[in-house]
């Protein structure tokens, strides 16, 4: 994912509701990660645990995983943290976890992530040929602390609107529920992406040379589709 | 000796001794690793941040890194990261550990570092000789920290006296700001060779060491190794 300067910036709107209101039945599929691009060609590792260092390569460049194509996928999660430490000024260095319905990252987009600049956790949407100049962005911001160890969810209900959860990852406890709606820009809704087909991804993007956050790391535990 | 002449040797004076004294600092070098043991196929990072996840291959297994060359000059080790401990079981051989040995082999060697037993999840200084073999000796039953699923800087720093090792110093320092959180000294034991200033290796391990517990969500993050000289 890249933001553009034209990218929506939605207000933050913490809703924090009950476990039994929160998005539907769900069963977490775990799935390997194949797609394996270490900055450089560096080897990462094979299966869970991934830790993914903010790559010291030139920009733009990512370390990045990606799974094989999934289908009827309602969401993800991961088990993990973002580390963010370091300087920088660039909204666009940064830490995620996404879904893509694009094999080439040109489609419909919503993730996870934490820009280092900014700090904090935020839920985007990304739509009308997402990384290209013609993308619509919003984003969202969701949970302060994103160096804290959870599982961190990311739902899609029936109706396309998402449900991010904050949960516990020993005792399965809910501890944040924050729901937020299918963003809209110039007339453009985001697409409904329940029951999508396509592909979750896990990146460090080093997008510019504005700052040092070589000691920032994405690390990821484990990774589920929700189905 | 006139004014002036001892007010210039004054002025040497202050230049060499700080100069003498930067000659003897003490610093942090990170350290490169290199995989040594890991489960079937599998490749793990070749470069920091590492991840060590618990392998769920029969015991014993492991998966661990082992610094890519012997270290000179070693007075104790330092990494960024945490563990996580997530799973059951009772036995304290499933286990994390980030430290230092004295051969690469790990047979009659001489060995410190930090260590979780998985059924507690606790932080304890280790140090032990002839580790692994019968009529070895081996402690770890001081606790240095109750929350190693923090992410911290977890230092150690061998104590001397004659430049001979009189014990430990476990430093656990908030990784962004730099502040100290803690910091607890440990003896050493009777038994326990010098191990100020000696050359050894690295290591962080991952071990599988029985088949009565599953941890296979109990990991060891390195994000950064260094070595303190």
């Amino acid at each position: 994912m890249i933001r553009h300067t034209g990218r929506g910036l939605a207000i933050a709107m913490l809703t924090f509701v009950s476990v039994t209101a929160s998005a539907q039945a769900q069963s977490w599929v775990n799935i390997p990660m194949p797609g394996i691009f270490g900055w450089g060609h560096t080897v990462l590792n094979t299966v869970a645990p991934y830790a993914l260092g903010y790559p010291p390569c030139s920009p733009p460049c990512t370390s990045h995983y990606e799974s094989n194509q999934q289908t009827l996928v309602k969401g993800f999660r991961i088990r993990g943290d973002m580390t963010v430490i370091g300087t920088g000024t660039d909204p666009n260095n940064l830490l995620a976890a996404f879904f893509t319905d694009s094999v080439n990252f040109t489609g419909n987009e919503y993730g996870l992530f934490a820009p280092l600049k900014e700090g904090g956790l935020w839920l985007y949407q990304c739509w009308n040929s997402c990384n290209s100049a013609n993308q619509h962005f919003s984003q969202t911001l969701v949970w302060n602390t994103p160096g804290d160890y959870y599982f961190y969810e990311a739902l899609v209900n029936a109706d396309g609107h998402f449900t991010v959860n904050v949960v516990t990852p020993v005792s399965n406890q809910i501890i944040a529920t924050v729901d937020v709606a299918l963003a809209t820009q110039n007339g453009s809704t985001m697409p409904n992406l329940y029951n999508a087909t396509g592909y979750l991804a896990i990146t460090a993007s080093r997008h510019t040379n504005d700052g040092n956050w070589s000691e920032s790391v994405l690390h990821v535990d484990q990774i589920d589709i929700s189905q | 000796m006139n004014k002036r002449t001892c007010r210039s040797l004054w002025i040497v004076l202050s230049i060499l001794v700080p100069i003498g004294g930067s000659a003897h600092a003490q610093t942090w070098t990170s350290t490169p690793m290199t995989v040594v043991a890991k489960v079937g196929t599998e490749s793990l990072n070749a470069l920091a941040p590492y991840s060590l996840g618990w392998p769920t291959a029969a015991a014993p297994s492991k998966r661990r890194y082992l610094s890519s060359s012997v270290e000179t000059s070693l007075k104790g080790f330092r990494i960024r990261g945490y563990t996580t401990t997530i799973g059951s079981g009772t036995d304290d051989h499933d286990q994390l550990v980030a430290g230092v040995t004295t051969t690469s082999t790990f047979l009659n060697e001489t060995e410190y570092g930090l260590v979780v037993y998985l059924p507690d999840g606790l932080l304890r200084l280790f140090q032990c000789v002839n580790c692994n073999q019968s009529g070895g000796h081996f402690d770890a039953s001081n606790v240095v920290f109750n929350t190693p699923q923090d992410y911290y800087w977890y230092e150690v720093t061998v104590n001397q006296s004659g430049g001979i090792s009189t014990g430990f110093t476990v430093t656990v320092v908030d990784a962004r700001s730099g502040q100290i959180v803690q910091s607890t000294t440990v003896p050493q034991d009777s038994w326990m060779t010098n191990v100020y200033n000696i050359s050894a290796y690295l290591q962080i391990t991952a071990n599988h060491g029985v088949n009565t517990g599953s941890w296979p969500e109990s990991v060891l993050h390195v994000d950064e190794i260094d070595m303190f000289r």
